[in-house]
């Protein structure tokens, strides 16, 4: 049926390799430690690339598996909601604009989002930020008019840490030819995974509030009868849905105003949901142990990280509402 | 997942938009009275006349049968084509009482009223809520006791829409006492003109008679007109309140992404004492934004809403979700329309004003969102019971 946004028999496998693909427990772990070097676990990211993770959006006689922006938002959004970190963003997008079979097969890609003044085009030149220096062997450089990939001749300068342990900030500085492809594809693709990943996160702090409410008992009875801490859950799970349907839409639709409608909602879904989540655990909430502060932390650092409120305003409100159908 | 329609899904389309931008009233919609409900009966003919009233009725009763995906691109291009989208006076019967009798009715009460309906020659209210039973509905106490081959009515129902210009009204009745406060409700087809009615309207908040009180002393009503059965109107009434399979608000919703539209045109335009666009004022720009995007949201989530209903004949209970979202944010675009235009916004008779204190009802009827939210909580997460 057209006018459909129920995940399909096909969508729905994806979807289960996934969850049976990725740890949310190791990869809570990995993030709690904040270890040096790079965050992707190896052993996960190269069975992400066995099964086509990267190349599934491109066509089968390109090497990938002929599937499209809505699979890769599904894929996305399993990512935050298992908290799973790496390079995955900028991997994908590359793939999918630039299909190699290094890409496809998961040579990492860190994205460039220009910080100051710069030129993305046929020449990418100026300052970036990136949340991947640990770990890219090239680089992807967006903007809401083209993309650029970048394999040679760039300065790394680390930046402080960022609350989010899954991140590795750093600027970088670029002055190189590059192949460039002119358009707002890969920028809206970039913007529909990113509000992805925020949808998982809002849906993980859904999860983990009703299983904890549901069992911690006060009072003689589970809190999640309790009608302030219902209608708190009832709230996290509007804005989930709201950031999930709105991202699927927006991923069928590719459609730039739809995408930055949808990082925008999902951005707040990911915040507040995860604030809420740290409150509904009390003073659980607030420990170390506790997943909640992770989803708290990645859902900022990805909330910033193609640019600030204002460019996501103004990417909204420019034209008259885009259609869906 | 898929969006694309199909070349004779979009001849459909481009056939509707045709016909409405060619039919749909261009006057605003009077806010009550006698004008209103001509208005709104005019424009129902019209539909109905073109063949276009009844989108996914059953031809044999005067609608149309078409798809499900048919109706949502004749509601998504009735919204963009500005048609009326206020609830008028035809709206209970067209998205109410009609899908009832459809789904629970006799051949006979179906014969009788569905064509009329979609014709617009019967107006019908909702004999729902009652002032001891609003969102807990199964606590009403209008009492009925069978007499011959009729029910005798005796109570009260309260915050009627619209009664005092009805013809029929979809009544609930107390006709035992079961096991469960739902057991022993009886859904019955009331005529409005049955002597012993009597119908008092309540002025709202709006300064408009919106709706009303309805008092019955000992109301005849032929056992005929009941249906399904004696006591069980419970089920009856819950079989149409997924109201259309989710559909049921989608020109609002759609409307609702014009409105914004027109509020963001009108910031670009409009300037500050200092000759500044309203728009570039972060705190109104962020409030537009955010009216736009969860506008989108709300049309993703009803689409996510049909297409589940599509695949189960149980209606999910994630409708409650999307009616949260929406009446909320109906409210805030109804704010930010007054907020935007200074002391003209304010202007009391003026549609900002009128429609800022008219959508106070939309977090109250159908559930006020507090019990939606216990609904979210309990249905759609599972949380444990409450009270």
């Amino acid at each position: 049926m057209p006018l459909d946004l129920v995940p399909d028999d096909v969508q729905r496998a994806i979807v289960d390799a996934a969850v049976d693909l990725l740890d949310p427990a190791a990869g809570a772990a990995a993030l709690r430690s904040r270890g040096d070097g790079p965050v992707r676990d190896a052993g996960v990211w190269e069975k992400a690339a066995d099964q086509g993770w990267f190349g599934l959006a491109l066509p089968e006689d390109a090497g990938g598996l002929g599937l499209g922006a809505g699979e890769l938002a599904l894929l996305h959004r399993e990512l935050g909601r298992t908290l799973t970190a790496g390079p995955y963003l900028g991997t994908t997008v590359a793939a999918t604009l630039f299909p190699s079979p290094e890409l496809i097969g998961g040579r990492p890609v860190g994205v460039l989002i220009a910080d100051g003044p710069s030129e993305v085009g046929p020449r990418v030149t100026g300052t970036f930020r990136t949340d991947d220096r640990e770990d890219a062997a090239a680089w992807l450089a967006l903007s809401p008019t083209g993309a650029a990939f970048v394999e040679t001749a760039v300065t790394v300068e680390p930046t402080p840490d960022s609350m989010d342990p899954g991140a590795r900030p750093a600027r970088v500085v670029v002055d190189t030819a590059a192949r460039y492809a002119e358009g707002p594809e890969a920028w809206t693709l970039a913007t529909v995974l990113v509000a992805a990943h925020l949808a998982g996160l809002a849906q993980g702090s859904v999860a983990a509030s009703v299983a904890h409410t549901a069992v911690r008992e006060q009072f003689g009875r589970p809190i999640g009868s309790f009608q302030m801490v219902q209608q708190r859950c009832a709230d996290m799970a509007t804005r989930a849905d709201a950031a999930t349907q709105l991202t699927l839409l927006a991923a069928l639709a590719r459609e730039p105003q739809l995408a930055a409608s949808a990082l925008l909602v999902a951005s707040d879904a990911a915040v507040t949901n995860a604030r809420d989540d740290i409150q509904n655990h009390g003073g659980m909430g607030f420990t170390w142990e506790v997943d909640a502060h992770l989803r708290l932390r990645r859902a900022h650092g990805l909330r910033a990280l193609l640019g600030d409120a204002a460019d996501v305003r103004a990417a909204v409100l420019d034209g008259p509402a885009a259609r869906a159908w | 997942m898929d969006l694309t329609l199909n070349a004779s899904e979009r001849a459909f389309r481009d056939e509707v938009a045709t016909w409405l931008a060619e039919n749909a009233p261009r006057e605003r919609r009077p806010p009550a009275g006698p004008a209103m409900v001509e208005f709104d009966v005019a424009w129902q003919r019209r539909q109905f006349d073109a063949g276009w009233a009844g989108i996914s009725w059953p031809a044999e009763y005067g609608g149309r049968g078409l798809s499900l995906v048919q109706q949502v691109i004749w509601y998504s291009e009735y919204a963009r084509a500005g048609a009326p989208t206020e609830t008028g006076v035809c709206f209970v019967g067209n998205a109410h009482a009609g899908p009832t009798l459809i789904a629970c009715a006799d051949e006979e009460l179906k014969r009788r009223h569905l064509p009329r309906i979609l014709s617009g020659e019967e107006i019908w209210c909702q004999g729902f809520s009652e002032p001891g039973a609003g969102s807990d509905l199964a606590g009403l106490s209008t009492r009925a006791v069978i007499d011959g081959d009729h029910l005798v009515v005796n109570g009260q129902k309260i915050w009627t829409s619209y009664a005092h210009h009805a013809q029929q009204q979809e009544l609930l009745v107390r006709t035992s006492t079961g096991a469960r406060r739902q057991d022993g409700i009886t859904w019955v087809v009331c005529p409005m003109d049955t002597p012993g009615i009597e119908v008092r309207p309540i002025r709202t908040i709006t300064g408009h008679d919106d709706f009303c009180e309805v008092f019955y002393d000992d109301v005849r009503i032929p056992l005929t007109n009941v249906v399904g059965a004696v006591d069980d109107g419970w089920r009856v009434a819950m079989s149409t309140l997924s109201f259309e399979r989710g559909t049921g608000f989608l020109p609002e919703q759609v409307e609702l992404v014009a409105r914004v539209d027109e509020l963001v045109d009108l910031a670009r335009t409009r300037t500050d004492r200092t000759g500044r666009a309203l728009i570039e004022d972060s705190g109104l720009a962020e409030r537009l934004a955010t009216a736009r995007a969860e506008a989108h949201a709300v049309l993703a989530m009803t689409l996510a809403v049909i297409s589940r209903n599509a695949r189960s004949s149980l209606p999910g209970p994630e409708a409650s979700m999307v009616r949260l979202l929406f009446s909320q944010l109906q409210q805030r675009v109804a704010a930010l329309a007054v907020d935007l235009r200074g002391l003209e916004g304010l202007a009391e008779g003026s549609p900002w004003v009128h429609d800022y204190l008219y959508l106070f009802a939309t977090t109250i009827a159908a559930g006020t969102k507090d019990v939606q939210r216990g609904i979210v909580a309990e249905r759609v997460l599972g949380l444990p019971r409450g009270r």
